[in-house]
């Protein structure tokens, strides 16, 4: 079952590092990905303005894979909505 | 011409542990951190909280109105440094001696706050035009102009521009110059001032800051705290301070450089490792005879293992004996001025027999196996010692010390 968030994350990561989404799933380590700490930090500035979310210094140091990402983005939209 | 011994006659310093020599080394010999909640500039919108501010910083203690005007933060830290150093070395600046003398400082950023006013006034506050002293407050050799102006030396002035490795680049040129009779007096170190709202931005989406303190080498290190202020050092070959009669402090002995080639922003071992053995190649000294080392000690998660790593792999077996400390957790990280702060802090280290210690410290990260001092300041007496800093784009500089034979 395709999650639209997943496809989305993987969207952005997959132009972050200028390669094609279908090399990347959910259990993709960034590392293994090629993004280094300046991939890291200009990514997850995407994904803020894209979501409009603030992922905090020690979220962004403890993600390892895509699900990390995912299930990170997921969980903040969630707690944005939850205050809306 | 024979290379000269060079001596270090007058130094002066203005950061967050004090206005003035003294009053930073009471606090270095302390262990007493002034890292704390940001007040010169409004932070509700930013992620951390905590910098190393001069406090209660007021540019009229040190200039009259027309003055100031001219000058950004920095520039004043520079001047107040500069003048310091000169009263402390004594000497007498004769028209022959402003020919032949050098000023050297170092800034990574320059005048930001100055650039940063201009530009709210032209895009939030919509005036369409930037008050006329902006460039001349921004560029980043305002500090060296400035003392060039304010005490008449018409000799080589210059800034070096090297992220965190500024100053000691500065420190470094004109150590060279003196040593090689280029000069026969330099001015020399750096200032930074980087709190200001669009900078302090610019570190947030960087995300080396740490949201409490800066713990260098612990395991729960979190980040670098900015710093700010100035420090300068008055150079001067040794056989004519001596003939002077000057009161001569420490010896820069030798002075190494490299580049890592690397990444932007990611440290290597590599490139630490060559400058720290350029810098003893440079002094003539072996490894066993440093005693101490004033680290780059940024304490971010990516630095601190790295320089411990290129400390091991230099001093080998002697890096058990080999004391090390990161000044940076109590002066914060002042950038393009680190290197000259924590020169400050080797000079005075050596001189008066007491390493100054990495404050705000926990537990010993075992990536960063080194014989750190942890909150109390050792005594013990050293004769040589390195400063180093390890800048972003990967470029490195490693000052080595002597003390002053007592």
């Amino acid at each position: 079952m395709s999650d639209p968030l997943v496809d989305e994350v993987i969207g952005i990561l997959a132009e972050a590092k200028r390669r094609s989404p279908d090399t990347i799933s959910p259990d993709s380590s960034l590392v293994e990905l090629g993004f280094d700490s300046l991939d890291v930090i200009t990514t997850v500035f995407e994904l803020e303005s894209k979501f409009k979310i603030s992922i905090s210094d020690d979220h962004v140091r403890s993600l390892r894979t895509v699900r990390d990402v995912v299930e990170g983005v997921r969980r903040l939209i969630g707690e944005k909505t939850a205050h809306a | 011409m024979p290379r000269r011994r060079v001596a270090i006659t007058g130094m002066g310093v203005i950061c967050a542990l004090g206005r003035n020599r003294q009053e930073v080394w009471d606090a270095l010999r302390a262990g007493r951190p002034a890292i704390g909640p940001i007040e010169s500039v409004d932070v509700s919108d930013l992620r951390f909280r905590n910098g190393a501010e001069v406090r209660g910083y007021d540019s009229a203690t040190y200039f009259d109105g027309n003055r100031s005007a001219l000058l950004d933060r920095f520039a004043q830290f520079a001047l107040i440094a500069a003048r310091e150093a000169l009263q402390d070395s004594g000497v007498q600046l004769t028209p022959r001696l402003r020919e032949s003398a050098a000023v050297i400082t170092g800034s990574s950023m320059g005048g930001q706050s100055s650039q940063d006013a201009g530009f709210v006034d032209l895009y939030r506050l919509d005036r369409h035009r930037v008050h006329p002293l902006t460039i001349p407050r921004t560029m980043a050799n305002a500090g060296a102009s400035h003392i060039s102006m304010e005490l008449g030396i018409v000799g080589p002035t210059y800034t070096v521009s090297t992220a965190c490795s500024s100053s000691n680049h500065s420190l470094g040129q004109a150590f060279r110059m003196v040593r090689d009779g280029d000069v026969e007096m330099a001015i020399a170190g750096g200032s930074e001032a980087p709190f200001s709202p669009g900078l302090l931005k610019a570190w947030e989406a960087m995300r080396v800051i740490s949201t409490d303190t800066c713990r260098p080498f612990c395991k729960d290190r979190r980040g670098m705290i900015l710093g700010e202020g100035g420090a300068m050092f008055v150079l001067e070959p040794w056989e004519a301070a001596r003939a002077r009669g000057a009161r001569i402090q420490g010896e820069i002995v030798g002075f190494g450089m490299s580049a890592d080639a690397y990444h932007l922003t990611q440290p290597a071992v590599d490139g630490p490792v060559r400058s720290i053995r350029a810098a003893l190649r440079d002094a003539g000294l072996q490894p066993d005879q440093i005693g101490y080392i004033n680290a780059h000690g940024t304490g971010t998660p990516g630095n601190d293992p790295c320089e411990a790593n290129a400390v091991r792999i230099v001093f080998g077996k002697h890096a058990d004996s080999l004391a090390v400390s990161s000044t940076k957790s109590m002066h914060g990280h002042a950038l393009g001025g680190a290197g000259a702060l924590e020169a400050v802090a080797t000079v005075l280290a050596l001189q008066e027999g007491i390493l100054p210690p990495t404050a705000n410290f926990t537990t010993l990260d075992p990536e960063c196996d080194l014989d750190v001092i942890q909150n109390q300041a050792r005594e013990l007496r050293v004769e040589y010692a390195l400063s180093s800093s390890f800048a972003f784009g990967g470029l490195n500089a490693v000052l080595a010390f002597r003390a002053a034979a007592g």
